[in-house]
């Protein structure tokens, strides 16, 4: 499995979105392996709970204005 | 002999208009706008008086009109932008990129910056933004999601996972 093929996996598993067995030792077996996709799944996780922690903050008055586009 | 219903709690006007001041924050989070922020949670308190009496209970009241509004928050995108929800390839560099471990802790650290976070989730496209703001802020279930923003289950896990992705990049690079 590619980094970025197993990186594609992390994110589903984050909202409970449960993954198929098979996908689950794949991930796990490729975490097992790579270091790096260790280290952005670990990132990931907090990129998550940082977004899950702003449930209960007041957004700025102004986020900058920014579409995103 | 019937007996007289109780009222249910959460279900009177006036609590639903106590949750104005967090609708619009809501909206101003999606759109970055605060005229629009304040007119699309004025339009969703108005639906959701005219419709108070279908709210089934079995959602937070604050859920069923956040539901509500990023169903107006989609629409407003939609007359804004061209394809507002439209995925390219651009995410690629993200999701092959490798953070260092100080990249990592600058991530972990971003919870106890929240700014930083919310000026992240500004720059982001506007159906990924909206996406995570659905599932990964509020905890709305993948099919919930869908629904409101009126796109398919595959469409939300990729703007999904091309959202997180992104934004882990953001965090670990200084904004």
């Amino acid at each position: 499995m590619s980094c970025e093929y197993a990186r594609r996996w992390f994110s589903d598993s984050f909202d409970g979105q449960p993954l198929p067995a098979w996908a689950r030792f794949v991930v796990w077996f490729h975490l097992h392996r790579c270091p790096r996709c260790r280290r952005v799944a670990s990132s990931l996780r907090a990129t998550e709970d940082a977004l899950a922690a702003l449930k209960d903050e007041p957004p700025p008055e102004s986020t900058g204005g920014s579409s995103g586009l | 002999m019937g007996q007289a219903q109780a009222p249910s709690p959460g279900r009177s006007p006036e609590e639903l208009a106590a949750l104005e001041p967090t609708l619009r924050a809501w909206a101003l989070r999606a759109t970055g706008d605060p005229d629009v922020a304040r007119d699309l949670a004025q339009e969703t308190l108005a639906a959701g008086l005219e419709t108070l009496g279908r709210f089934d209970g079995r959602s937070a009241l604050r859920t069923w009109l956040i539901g509500m509004l990023s169903h107006k928050v989609a629409d407003h995108f939609r007359r804004r932008y061209r394809a507002p929800f439209e995925v390219g390839d651009a995410d690629a560099p993200d999701l092959r990129a490798n953070p260092t471990d100080s990249d990592v802790e600058r991530v972990v650290m971003a919870r106890r910056d929240l700014a930083r976070v919310d000026r992240a989730l500004a720059q982001l496209p506007p159906g990924e933004r909206l996406a995570l703001l659905l599932v990964g802020v509020e905890g709305v279930d993948h099919e919930a999601a869908c629904h409101e923003m009126g796109v398919t289950a595959t469409h939300l896990r990729v703007l999904l996972h091309r959202g997180r992705h992104r934004l882990r990049r953001m965090l670990e690079r200084e904004l």
